[in-house]
Formats: C-alpha cells, sequence, structure tokens
C-alpha cells in the first residue's frame, strides 16, 4: 500500500476513535450510556440499525460468495422488509412502552427472572461467539495487506472499537455508526465505478453482466424446494423470515438500536428505513462481487486467492503445484478466449452464433471451475487444512491488486467501517445484558447510576477481549457470513419462540417458557447433529419447538403466580 | 423506571397511574397512518423481487 492509501486508513481511525471518545459527556448516567437517554433521531437510528447488520463479513464475504456462487445469496434478504412490518406491530411498541434496558428484561416481567436469565445467556454466548467471528474478518484483509499474523491485527481492530465504546457508551456507537455507515456508501460506490470501467475495450458493464448471466451467476431466484439447499426462495422467505424476526427483535444488539430512538414512531421508522434499503443496498455489494468474476474473465486471477496457503502447498509440492498451475493458465486463456468470442457474438446480431458461442463459454467455465477446484483440493491436501476455503480472500486480493492509488485505501477504511460499526454495537448490547440482565438483576439491585455505567464499561472491555480471542480460532471457519450466521441460528429461532409465547398467547407461563427454550435450543442441536438440513431452517426448529412445547408444558400448569416486577 | 405489570399476553401499562405515558408526549402518529406505511413496505418489497427476477431473465 502507498502512504496516500496509510494515510487515509488512519485519518479514519484517528477520525473514528476520536469521535467516539467526544461522546462520554452524555454518556454520564445509566440511561445515557445504554440507551442515549432515549433522544435519538429515526435516521439516525436507522443508519445504525444498517450499520450494526452491515459487517465487514458483508463486504469481504458476500462478494467473494457472488464471484464463486453469484447472487443467490441475495434471497436471503427478500423476507427483512416483511419481519421489519411484523417488528414495528408488535415488538416495537411493546418493548419501548415497557421501559425496558434488555429484550429480555422485558421477558421478567411477563414471566419470570429464570426465563429472562436463561434467555439473557443464550444472547450472551451466540453474540459473543457472533462478535469474534465480526473482527476476524477484516483481520484477514490486514494480515494479507501488512503481513502481520492475524492475532495482532484481530487484537488491533478489536481492542481499538472496545476503546471508544467503553468511553462513549450507545452514543458513540450510534453517531460514529451513522459517519461509517456513509463511508461505506461512499466507498462501494467509487469501487462499483472503477471495476465497472476497468473491462478491457469492446467490453461495456452490460456485455459483462450477459457474461455472468451465461454462467448462472445472476440468478435472484432458485425454486427448488430443497432443505438441504443452502438458498433457495422458499428458506430465503421462510426460514430467513424466523432468522431476522429473531434478529431484529430478540437480540438486544439490534433492540437496543430502536430503543434509543425518541419514541415509538421513530423507532418504527428506523426499522423501516432498512425494510426499503436493504435488499437493493445488497444487491449492490453482491453485484461487485459479480463484477470482479467479470474483470477476472480477461485478467488471469490467483489460483488460490489465500496466498499464505498457495505458498505453502507450492513450497511443499513445487512439481505438482506447478503442473496444476499451468493447467489453470490453460483453462483460463481458454475461458477468457470463448469470454470475449461471446461478447462479440452478442454484438453480430445473429441469433444461432450466440448460442453456440454461449455453449462454448458455459463449457470453458466449467472446465476453469473444475481446475480451481482441484486446486482448493490440491491445497486441503497438502496443507493438512481439511477446512480451507478463500472466498473471503477473493474481494481484498482483487482490491490490492487491481484498484488505484487512493481506492485501496478507501476500500480497507470501509471495511473497517463495517467491522467496528457491528462489533462496537455488539459489544454494547452485551455490556448492556450483562449489566441490566445480571449485575444490577442478582447482585447489585440498589446501585447508583455512577456503579452501573462503571460496571458496564468494564463488561464492555471484557466482552471486547472475549471477541477478540474467539476471532483468532474464526478465520478458518470457511465463509465467514454462513459461520455468523450459523451461530445465530443455534439460539435465534429459540429465543424467537420464547417472545412469541410472551406476546401471542395468554395462557403461556413462566414453567412452559423456560422448558420451551430449553427443549428448543435442544432440537436445534439435534437437527443439526442428525439431519443435514441447512442452517437457516434451525430457526424454524428452535422457534417452532419452543413455541409448541412451551404452550404445551404452560397448558400442563394449574396455577402459577404472575411475575412482579422486583 | 416505573413499575410495570399486567395480565399475560397483554401489553404492560404503568401500574402507577399518575406515571403519564412517556409515548404520549412525543405525538405518535396514528395506527391507519402506520398501516398504509406497512402495505406500501410490501408492495414495494414484491416489486423489487419481481424486478430482481426480471433482470435475471433478462441477461440469462
Amino acid at each position: 500500500m502507498s502512504y496516500i492509501d496509510w494515510g487515509i486508513v488512519v485519518a479514519y481511525l484517528a477520525y473514528v476513535i476520536i469521535d467516539g471518545i467526544r461522546m462520554t459527556k452524555r454518556s454520564k448516567d445509566v440511561d445515557g450510556y445504554f440507551l442515549a437517554s432515549r433522544s435519538l433521531p429515526w435516521w439516525a437510528v436507522g443508519l445504525s440499525v444498517m450499520a450494526t447488520q452491515l459487517s465487514a463479513i458483508t463486504i469481504v464475504g458476500a462478494t467473494g460468495q457472488a464471484y464463486t456462487d453469484g447472487l443467490r445469496f441475495l434471497q436471503f434478504y427478500y423476507a427483512l422488509p416483511v419481519a421489519m412490518v411484523i417488528l414495528c406491530v408488535t415488538a416495537v411498541p411493546l418493548f419501548y412502552r415497557a421501559r425496558v434496558f434488555t429484550a429480555y428484561e422485558y421477558l421478567e416481567k411477563r414471566f419470570d427472572a429464570k426465563t429472562r436469565s436463561l434467555a439473557s445467556f443464550c444472547f450472551l454466548i451466540s453474540r459473543g461467539l457472533g462478535a469474534g467471528v465480526v473482527i476476524a474478518a477484516p483481520s484477514v484483509v490486514l494480515s494479507i495487506v501488512l503481513g502481520w499474523s492475524e492475532v495482532v491485527t484481530i487484537f488491533a481492530i478489536g481492542m481499538t472499537t472496545t476503546l471508544y465504546t467503553v468511553i462513549g457508551g450507545v452514543q458513540a456507537v450510534t453517531w460514529t455508526d451513522v459517519k461509517q455507515m456513509l463511508i461505506i456508501f461512499f466507498g462501494m460506490g467509487v469501487v462499483f465505478y472503477v471495476i465497472s470501467g476497468s473491462f478491457p475495450e469492446g467490453v461495456s458493464a452490460v456485455d459483462g453482466l450477459y457474461l455472468a448471466g451465461a454462467v448462472e451467476k445472476l440468478n435472484t431466484i432458485e425454486w427448488s424446494f430443497d432443505l438441504t439447499e443452502k438458498y433457495t426462495i422458499w428458506s430465503g422467505t421462510i426460514a430467513a423470515l424466523f432468522l431476522f424476526l429473531a434478529y431484529f427483535g430478540c437480540d438486544q444488539t439490534q433492540v437496543q438500536r430502536f430503543l434509543t430512538a425518541k419514541s415509538v414512531s421513530e423507532g418504527r421508522t428506523s426499522l423501516l428505513m432498512s425494510a426499503f434499503l436493504k435488499i437493493p443496498m445488497q444487491f449492490g455489494i453482491l453485484l461487485i462481487g459479480i463484477l470482479v468474476f467479470v474483470f477476472y474473465q480477461f485478467v488471469t486471477p490467483p489460483m488460490v486467492f489465500n496466498q499464505v496457503e498457495n505458498a505453502k502447498a507450492r513450497e511443499t509440492r513445487p512439481a505438482e503445484y506447478a503442473a496444476l498451475q499451468a493447467r489453470f493458465d490453460e483453462v483460463h486463456a481458454k475461458r477468457g478466449a470463448a469470454a470475449v468470442a461471446f461478447t462479440a457474438a452478442q454484438d453480430s446480431g445473429d441469433p444461432t452464433a450466440e448460442a453456440a458461442a454461449k455453449s462454448v463459454y458455459a463449457s470453458a467455465n466449467a472446465e476453469f471451475n473444475t481446475v480451481r477446484k482441484e486446486a482448493t483440493e490440491f491445497i486441503k491436501e497438502t496443507n493438512g487444512n481439511k477446512k480451507f476455503n478463500d472466498v473471503n480472500y477473493v474481494f481484498p486480493t482483487f482490491v490490492l491488486e487491481n484498484m488505484p492509488v487512493g481506492v485501496i485505501g478507501l476500500i480497507i477504511a470501509v471495511i473497517f467501517a463495517a467491522s467496528m460499526s457491528t462489533v462496537s454495537a455488539e459489544l454494547n448490547a452485551l455490556a448492556t445484558a450483562s449489566t441490566i440482565d445480571f449485575y444490577r438483576r442478582y447482585f447489585r439491585r440498589a446501585g447508583s447510576d455512577a456503579e452501573y455505567v462503571r460496571f458496564g464499561r468494564l463488561a464492555t472491555f471484557a466482552w471486547g477481549l472475549f471477541a477478540c480471542v474467539v476471532a483468532t480460532y474464526a478465520t478458518n471457519l470457511g465463509s465467514l457470513i454462513e459461520v455468523v450466521n450459523k451461530f445465530g441460528s443455534f439460539f435465534y429461532g429459540s429465543l424467537l419462540g420464547v417472545f412469541v409465547l410472551a406476546f401471542l398467547t395468554k395462557r403461556a407461563r413462566a414453567r412452559g417458557a423456560f422448558f420451551g427454550l430449553l427443549i428448543g435450543v435442544a432440537s436445534v442441536w439435534i437437527a443439526s447433529n442428525v439431519t443435514k438440513i441447512e442452517f437457516l431452517w434451525f430457526n424454524v426448529v428452535g422457534c417452532v419447538m419452543t413455541f409448541v412445547s412451551g404452550y404445551l408444558i404452560s397448558l400442563s400448569v394449574k396455577e402459577e403466580k404472575n411475575a412482579t416486577n422486583n | 423506571m416505573g413499575v410495570l405489570s399486567s395480565a399475560p399476553g397483554e401489553p404492560f401499562q404503568p401500574v402507577n397511574p399518575n406515571e403519564p405515558d412517556q409515548t404520549k408526549k412525543t405525538g405518535e402518529l396514528p395506527d391507519e397512518w402506520w398501516y398504509r406505511v406497512y402495505a406500501a413496505v410490501i408492495v414495494t418489497t414484491v416489486a423489487v423481487v419481481a424486478a430482481l427476477w426480471a433482470f435475471t431473465e433478462y441477461f440469462s
């Protein structure tokens, strides 16, 4: 990286830290530190909701996934607007008017302390692990750029974010989120513009889309109903609906966003902002991955994008590696020629020639994919790394090798921004749940505001450290965007089931909710080990099992004292 | 924070009648307005997914 790129990255980091620390004066009391005294405007909360969901995993993982798998991942987001509407009707007014700090606090008001604590504990475990995965993604990028070990980069990112979150609380989280989101929009727009103009003469961006379409990279709807298939219209609209209801309605990371809004209306508007913008924004990010795919039709890509693993395999078995590389270069050249021929055939306007050229191009692409798969298997076998997957390295490698000076720094800043905006919200939510649901509930019921804020700061720091340690183990877990969703899916459905019991039934009782939650989590664990269904469906399994078992157990409870607020 | 309680399944209301509902101060928008917004969100989503499907078909 050039000095200009370094300057951009350093300027960004310095600005974010200083801006976050400036918020200290507004975070003296517990209401200010955890809920911004319920004073934030809808647009700031809305951008914070989006920034919290959009992590570096979205930038790095989704673009890499589009490169390898096309736009199919977009289906995952189709249910998001529907989930937002449902939450605007149910969770937003209920939580807001209950004047709670955490979503789980509501469960004690509705059921009992035991159910609240169990739900909060599930959140702490899943989100604590999730925060680690979120930190791991940009560390991958930095480890390539700097040649540092991933452990060093993980702690650099994680502890920087922890610093301003500890000091500034939710005010710092939200207002830095706003600025980080604007940087992300700007940066991704610049990348889109630069890649679109980087194809060879005679190949326009539209031609590139035809190339991607010819090899089924632009499929935005997959109709097959197969529970073992990861992304279909059904998993995107049914299973993902459960995931989004759980994530935005039961996960403190997001619930805390709309609890900081000035009113119920502003809280609702902030969620609906995401409902309108999320699918187009995600489409834009995936389209960048598609354009990277098109770019590499004409420029030879690395056989394997993870250069560290690549070098290791090359040194261990040089002759076999060289043979594989030669075949790779050959199939790439063949595919490139077929791509040019297909574009020329399209321009000729002859449908027969176009169909023939398309067939040749698709066949060359399949051959290319076969060799790339062989290369991946070669790396796995040679390096003894069975989980090897280079999806997360595609976009960073592309940026570093092909983007102009200035844009590289901007993209690194974007990846930092995306990661920090998510991690800061997660750390803040973890600290809030630790402080309100455990420390205040069980240890210091009549503490002062200063004491709770002090504990909240300590908890933020501890969770930041925990997330960094988790991140050191998370970098080799395949596509990181899937890993973080898998972590969540183990608990999300069951948490949602408890809240559905609370919101929709009058008959549900504390014992039913508590044991229903345990049964739901156990059911997901069994489903993940016994069946081959994809992780998105775990949310449905957890929710349905928790709700049904919780309701049935409640029916068997004759008399139970209503929970009271202590 | 006010003390809160309610029957299971019902929205929570402040127990203390002297404690005003904070949301009334802020001039919340009426439900009818929100129903129209929700309908707009759903219609827009369907239109966006249909446009994406058309995009796929066009370039395939």
